[in-house]
């Protein structure tokens, strides 16, 4: 293959050999980013492979028992397949809704500032909670909302009746949609800000003498200069639809709120790593996988065709 | 992603192994290398070690008392691998997959997944019954003397892949059941609730007339936590009607709590106490902890839990009192407790010898220390002259080194430290005559009220299932205890009603939960025939 290669096209490959020759230095750079790639996300795909075993940890993945799609099969015949994936869209969908803008928000506010020591009180202030372990997050939640909690002392001055929130399904999107607002606001609005600086201030002169007032500027200069940065991360963000961390979850449901808490990643962490079932769990992993790849795609195509400008 | 990428990174390593260990050629039955039957010089064990010996400041079980004494007894030094707390069940399965085997495992053999008969069927463990009997004296006698106890670990067809840790006297059994503030009781003037009605009354009691004198009626008569944990579950009111939650036996059968007329009843009552507000609003979202928590600072009045050693602790102020009650029950129930531990003399906590394991024979010599001889004694008093003397009756009591620690070490840390079977994490024979010398006197009256007043005769004992009814058990109770778990504790709180029991069953029944009891009555076949 190589000499054919070479005897075909010897000119273009003698030429990107010449070149690499000549940048050594920056591949050299570049090798241990690919050598990570290689080894932490490729190699370990060949491992997909249990999904369609039945893998046993004592045969290991060669001599486990082969049983094609079942457990795909059985994921997708499960009572609660519908279920979680109710959930996982909805608590994304709704954290897409309200999550996203609410860093953009707050960086418009902030950019509006003019008393710096106020300003940096603020973002300090909000920044603060991204650097709390989810753990301890996860506790004061819980602690927030029980039936003698903050929320409720609050309801309780204005006579109204304790609610416990944690036991109803309805509550759960919003709980878990707004702790993470508030953990997340000020951390995500950080890039905005930086954007924001970059954008010439010229413009906001001249919009000035036009007679803009600051909502205009705000409307027509600043959201204008940012919205690169947010189709972006937009993009990034539809790709992680249905990975939904965990941790959170794990650490707020209970059985009684499953309907509405219960993740696909909640079910791979019980099924998978509690009661052992790899192969199962690696099969439901595959098929979150899957579709966030058709996500990630759809939404890089329709920012390229919208806005002429996508990932790649 | 992340569960994948570990799955994935597992699953590598198993393929790393197994391309390994695939030139060996095992196809062969394994013929047992039987050893020298010397106690070898050296042994890597894997094992978990106490949470109380840690805390202390030991790094190794080598740094623990017992376990020094052991290797200057027998000769025999052993490297211990420990997993990180919490992490136990992936670092076996690491240590496993990876092919790199120390000598024996101490695991939870009898619940690992699979069963133990797949290990040793794969090659991981080797069978010991015959070595056991040439190598293990002191067990063999015991065995011999106590035919019930070996049947808990003797599978239907006669061998053994595990040696477990043995509670040796009925006491050391019973270690959890309902406990009551005894002072509130006093001081309400009421008696010790021996049925659900009075159960119901004096928690109504507890409710209404604020027994802890602050003059609000801030009181939750009863806490507890979600029904699938088990020692501070409040399902575990359902066994006062005969019933539980999960799998038990009545006449002989194998029953499904769900499936049946006497957890209608029991369900109806705890849902009647949660709405009457008798049961904590936010059991959903307590831990043992946050249970704890509300308990000793004199909110909460009577929970299932634990023997209140840690109660004593930190409420024995000459004021307050918890003791345990007799277990409750309706009219006409004999079986009020389905909790595994009052019936069985055989834990979880079990060691194997594993292929890679070069002297079996020498290696089973060595554990035998554990369960007779002076070794008994190191194990579970550890050392003369320093944890324990000998009284004027030659009875060995445990010193201040234990109780008072010059060191300023709590004893709980020291007894982890010093008591080999203390936390039960290593195989041995363990011994009442040093446990009740550490109990707190609520601990030790709580263990006798509740030994005197438990009908066990429900509780399944330790079966053993093929590999292929266990893949059922597994794929179909998976569904079925998820499904359960969500809508038994929304009936509960009032987020659903009682009414939809029969709902409830027919899906379990579509669900495959009568598959499940057939193989479990097939094994209580096997294991009666044991």
């Amino acid at each position: 293959m190589k000499s054919n290669n070479l005897s075909v096209q010897p000119l273009h490959k003698k030429s990107l050999l010449k070149r690499m020759a000549e940048y050594k230095h920056i591949y050299i750079i570049l090798l241990p980013t690919l050598l990570y790639y290689l080894i932490f996300k490729y190699i370990p795909m060949f491992g997909n492979v249990i999904a369609f075993q039945k893998y046993s940890i004592t045969k290991g993945i060669f001599e486990s028992r082969f049983v094609g799609m079942k457990n795909f099969v059985d994921f997708l015949t499960n009572y609660k397949f519908w279920e979680l994936l109710r959930n996982t869209l909805s608590i994304n969908f709704y954290d897409l809704l309200f999550g996203f803008p609410a860093p953009i928000l707050l960086a418009l506010l902030l950019n509006e500032v003019r008393v710096l020591w106020f300003k940096k009180s603020v973002q300090t202030i909000t920044y603060m909670p991204h650097f709390i372990s989810t753990v301890v997050v996860c506790s004061l939640i819980l602690t927030f909302v029980s039936s003698d909690g903050m929320i409720n002392s609050l309801r309780a001055l204005f006579g109204a009746e304790s609610i416990s929130f944690m036991t109803e399904p309805k509550y759960f999107y919003t709980i878990y949609v707004a702790s993470g607002i508030w953990q997340g606001v000020g951390w995500g609005s950080i890039i905005y800000i930086a954007t924001m600086s970059s954008i010439d201030m010229e413009l906001y002169e001249a919009a000035t003498i036009d007679g803009a007032g600051r909502f205009k500027q705000a409307l027509y200069i600043t959201l204008p200069g940012i919205s690169e940065t947010i189709v972006i991360l937009l993009i990034m963000r539809v790709g992680q639809m249905l990975s939904l961390g965990y941790e959170k979850i794990i650490l707020l449901y209970n059985p009684s709120i499953y309907e509405t808490a219960d993740v696909i990643s909640t079910y791979v962490y019980r099924r998978g790593l509690i009661e052992g079932d790899y192969s199962y769990s690696a099969a439901v992993g595959m098929f979150n996988s899957v579709i966030n790849f058709i996500l990630l795609m759809t939404a890089n195509t329709v920012s390229k065709k919208l806005k002429g400008s996508g990932l790649w | 992603m992340k569960n994948l990428k570990k799955l994935t990174a597992l699953g590598l390593a198993a393929l790393l192994t197994v391309a390994a260990a695939g030139c060996g050629g095992d196809d062969e039955p394994a013929v047992v290398n039987k050893g020298t039957g010397e106690i070898p010089e050296t042994l890597t064990i894997y094992c978990g070690i106490s949470g109380y010996a840690t805390k202390a400041g030991a790094k190794d079980m080598n740094d623990m008392l017992p376990f020094q004494m052991m290797e200057e007894f027998t000769g025999c030094h052993v490297e211990w691998i420990h997993p990180a707390t919490g992490s136990e069940e992936e670092k076996f399965n690491l240590t496993i997959a990876s092919g790199n085997l120390p000598d024996m495992m101490v695991s939870n053999w009898k619940g690992v997944q699979g069963g133990a008969k797949m290990y040793a069927d794969d090659g991981v463990i080797i069978p010991l019954r015959e070595l056991m009997e040439e190598n293990m004296p002191n067990l063999t006698a015991y065995n011999a003397q106590k035919p019930h106890v070996a049947k808990q670990y003797i599978d239907d067809s006669g061998e053994v892949y595990y040696i477990p840790f043995i509670r040796k006297d009925e006491q050391l059994k019973v270690y959890q059941g309902p406990q009551i503030r005894q002072d509130w009781l006093e001081k309400l003037g009421l008696e010790a609730p021996t049925t659900p009605d009075e159960l119901y009354n004096v928690l109504m009691a507890f409710k209404t007339q604020d027994p802890n004198g602050n003059g609000e009626a801030d009181e939750i008569p009863m806490s507890g936590v979600k029904f699938e944990n088990t020692s501070q579950a409040i399902g575990n009111l359902l066994w006062m009607f005969g019933t539980a939650n999960g799998f038990y036996v009545e006449n002989g059968q194998v029953k499904y709590g769900v499936q049946e007329d006497a957890f209608e009843e029991g369900l109806k009552y705890i849902t009647k106490l949660y709405a009457d507000g008798l049961i904590d609003k936010d059991y959903l979202l307590n831990d043992r902890d946050k249970m704890d928590n509300k308990f000793m600072n004199d909110k909460v009045g009577f929970v299932y839990s634990l023997q209140p050693g840690n109660y004593y602790k930190n409420m024995n102020d000459g004021t307050r009192k918890v003791t345990g009650i007799a277990h409750p029950k309706a009219e006409g129930v004999t079986n009020n407790v389905f909790d595994s531990s009052y019936t069985q003399d055989v834990t979880g906590i079990s060691i194997a010898v594993t292929t890679a394991n070069e002297n079996p024979s020498g290696s089973l010599k060595w554990l035998d220390n554990f369960y007779g001889g002076k070794g008994l004694e190191i194990i579970n008093f550890g050392k003369e002259g320093v944890s324990f003397e000998y009284d004027a009756q030659g009875n060995p009591k445990l010193t201040d080194y234990i109780f008072n620690n010059p060191n300023g070490k709590s004893q709980q840390e020291m007894s982890g430290l010093s008591l080999g079977t203390y936390q039960s994490n290593f195989p041995a024979l363990q011994l009442w005559s040093y446990y009740e010398q550490i109990l707190s006197p609520w601990g030790k009256e709580s263990i006798e009220t509740w030994a005197g007043s438990a009908g066990t005769d429900g509780v399944v004992p330790p079966l053993s299932f093929t590999e292929e009814e266990n893949e059922t058990i597994a794929q179909n109770m998976s569904q079925i205890e998820t499904f359960v778990s969500e809508r038994i504790n929304k009936i509960v709180i009032g987020n659903g009603s009682i009414d939809e029991l029969p709902e409830i069953r027919e899906k379990i029944k579509s669900m495959g939960i009568d598959e499940v009891i057939e193989i479990y009555n097939n094994a209580l076949k096997r294991y009666n025939e044991r």
